[in-house]
């Protein structure tokens, strides 16, 4: 099971993690990057940043080594930013890492560089889950930096809840993460209410497109509203997905879900036992 | 304060009749006289009464007539608001046999608190508004009088268009076509709690309400389930409500109260006692919040916005 919620500091971040980092602007970069590169030569793990450095004179020591990669080699000069790229170079680096004898890949992406503020919430979600099954699946560490004054708060949300992890900072964001646990499996913890449902349906749309057949766990959620059930089954109609197989619900999720009408009408969402 | 919605004389759907009776003797001689007229007229009869009116029915019924079925009314709780989906259900689920359909229906009054009484009239009113469009039924309500107040007896009596009296059915002259008069509210417990609550604080809400809650026991499915439902009402204010909207909470007799104030209205005094429509997944957050509390108290008017009370029953101190 992997580990989902706010952390206090990057000090302790393992493999497998994938971590959303909403930089306040008096807080800067540096101070939180220059433990985290540090840390790369420390544990032996390959340091790339995608993305110029805001500060580059305050991490002159961590960044020895460091591979920087221009983020416009990696998003081109098309009108919209190509994504796949960055999840090319993730995998490409993290198996580079291996057969150069490193514990795993170190990922700093600036996305204030790689992604305009209005590229909108659906791509970003898109492009995060695509990354936390690939971190998943490989010998790597992921740390996305978005900077809160560029990107809205309603986009900020959006994109922190499809991170397993979050840097914390003092930001109230939603009651919910949905991250991958496996191939097609996704997991959904903490609460899905009316303020995340919008995002939850969004994470759920992007999902199905990634798993047709998809298994949602939710053995880490406390509970569910109806504005969240409903998103789930618009998820499973809207995407013409065959069936959204839920795995591992509380009693609470399960009598709601029944109350609700949805165990015996016409949904493509089934509740396993 | 009242309802915006006027009573209705005659519900298409529903013969809502009332009966007033004194002891045993009475409630047979009433209700075996409904049942004898719908089984003689091959009629259904749908019973739902407190267990020891069961069993003085089933033993004045000799044999075992297909005709008469008793209801099972144990795992719709206290909520009184539970009751008429659950008519709707068992009536829909009747008028497909072809025959018409009669129900007797009586609730237990025992242990009932001020709350609870004043939202079992109110059921009784709501009753002539919920079957408009049913297909036609004729229900019979059984009233102990020496079981309830005169007053509230009156009140009550004034929710029914027809009445069955000294042997006939009639129309009640009593009977209120007007706006519903809701009972005050009892005023809240003080020392309250009170959470100011907008977008992005339903969190801050369900913590509030865990922190009252909690040194009461109340804990696991049953302090998910409360917390579930003060979700969907602090939603409500959020996405209806005008954005935003005032929480209090409090413990009076064994009861968790959390109250909702917002600048919303909600013209509908039927919201989530209707069976959830298959056709649409909107409108099913107060229908889930029914399903979950104990007692729900709904005020609403264009002059005061809309106030929600939320009953949870706490756990017994062992």
């Amino acid at each position: 099971m992997r580990k989902s919620g706010v952390m206090p500091t990057l000090d302790l971040v393992e493999v497998g993690e994938h971590v959303c980092w909403i930089v306040d602007p008096l807080q800067g970069y540096t101070a939180a990057t220059s433990a985290f590169l540090a840390d790369g030569e420390l544990f032996g793990d390959k340091v790339v940043i995608v993305g110029s450095l805001i500060d580059p004179s305050a991490s002159v020591g961590a960044l020895r080594g460091a591979m920087i990669v221009d983020p416009r080699s990696v998003c081109g000069d098309g009108p919209g930013p190509d994504m796949s790229s960055m999840l090319g170079l993730v995998r490409r680096e993290a198996d580079r890492a291996g057969r150069q004898g490193y514990r795993a890949l170190r990922v700093l992406a600036v996305m204030d560089q790689l992604v305009p503020p209005d590229v909108g919430a659906d791509v970003l979600i898109d492009h995060e889950l695509r990354l936390d099954e690939a971190v998943a699946d490989i010998e790597a560490i992921m740390l996305c930096a978005y900077g809160r004054d560029r990107f809205g708060a309603a986009t900020l949300d959006h994109v922190a809840c499809v991170h397993p992890r979050e840097l914390g900072n003092g930001r109230t964001g939603l009651s919910f993460r949905m991250f991958n646990s496996g191939p097609d499996s996704w997991s959904v913890c903490g609460v899905v209410d009316s303020d995340g449902a919008a995002a939850f349906g969004a994470a759920l749309a992007a999902a199905t497109a990634l798993s047709p057949a998809l298994r949602l766990r939710l053995d880490e959620l406390e509970l569910m509203d109806a504005a969240g059930m409903r998103a789930l089954v618009e998820a499973a109609a809207d995407t013409g997905v065959h069936r959204i197989t839920v795995e591992g619900a509380n009693p609470t999720v399960r009598s709601c879900w029944e109350m609700l009408g949805y165990s015996t009408c016409e949904v493509s969402v089934e509740l396993m036992p | 304060m009242t309802t915006e919605a006027t009573g209705v004389a005659e519900a298409a759907g529903l013969r809502h009749e009332l009966y007033s009776y004194s002891g045993e003797a009475q409630f047979l001689t009433g209700v075996m006289s409904f049942i004898d007229d719908a089984l003689a007229a091959d009629e259904i009869v749908l019973v739902s009464v407190p267990e020891q009116r069961e069993q003085v029915l089933r033993g004045e019924l000799t044999g075992s007539d297909p005709r008469v079925v008793f209801m099972d009314t144990s795992a719709l709780g206290r909520n009184p608001a539970r009751l008429i989906p659950a008519w709707q259900r068992w009536i829909s689920e009747r008028a497909g046999e072809g025959r018409p359909v009669r129900g007797i229906g009586e609730t237990d009054w025992n242990g009932r608190g001020v709350a609870e009484i004043a939202e079992l009239r109110y059921h009784e009113w709501l009753l002539n508004l919920a079957f408009t469009g049913s297909p036609a039924w004729w229900l019979l309500c059984p009233y102990d009088i020496d079981t309830i107040a005169p007053e509230t007896m009156r009140a009550i009596s004034r929710c029914h268009p027809f009445v069955l009296e000294k042997g006939a059915h009639q129309e009640y002259p009593d009977f209120a076509q007007e706006p519903y008069v809701w009972d005050e509210l009892e005023p809240a417990c003080d020392p309250f709690e009170e959470l100011f609550y907008s977008r992005g604080d339903l969190a801050a809400v369900r913590e509030k309400v865990t922190a009252c809650a909690a040194p009461y026991g109340l804990r696991g499915d049953r302090l998910r389930e409360t917390l579930v439902a003060v979700t969907e009402v602090a939603g409500n204010s959020i996405v209806h409500g005008g954005g935003h909207g005032t929480l209090r909470t409090w413990v009076r007799r064994g009861t968790l109260v959390c109250e909702f104030r917002d600048d919303g209205v909600m013209t509908d005094p039927m919201v989530g006692r209707r069976l959830p429509a298959s056709s649409s997944l909107h409108g099913r957050g107060m229908w889930l919040v029914h399903q979950l509390c104990d007692l729900v108290h709904v005020r609403s008017t264009p002059e005061s916005g809309t106030v929600i009370r939320l009953h949870i029953a706490l756990p017994t101190p062992s």
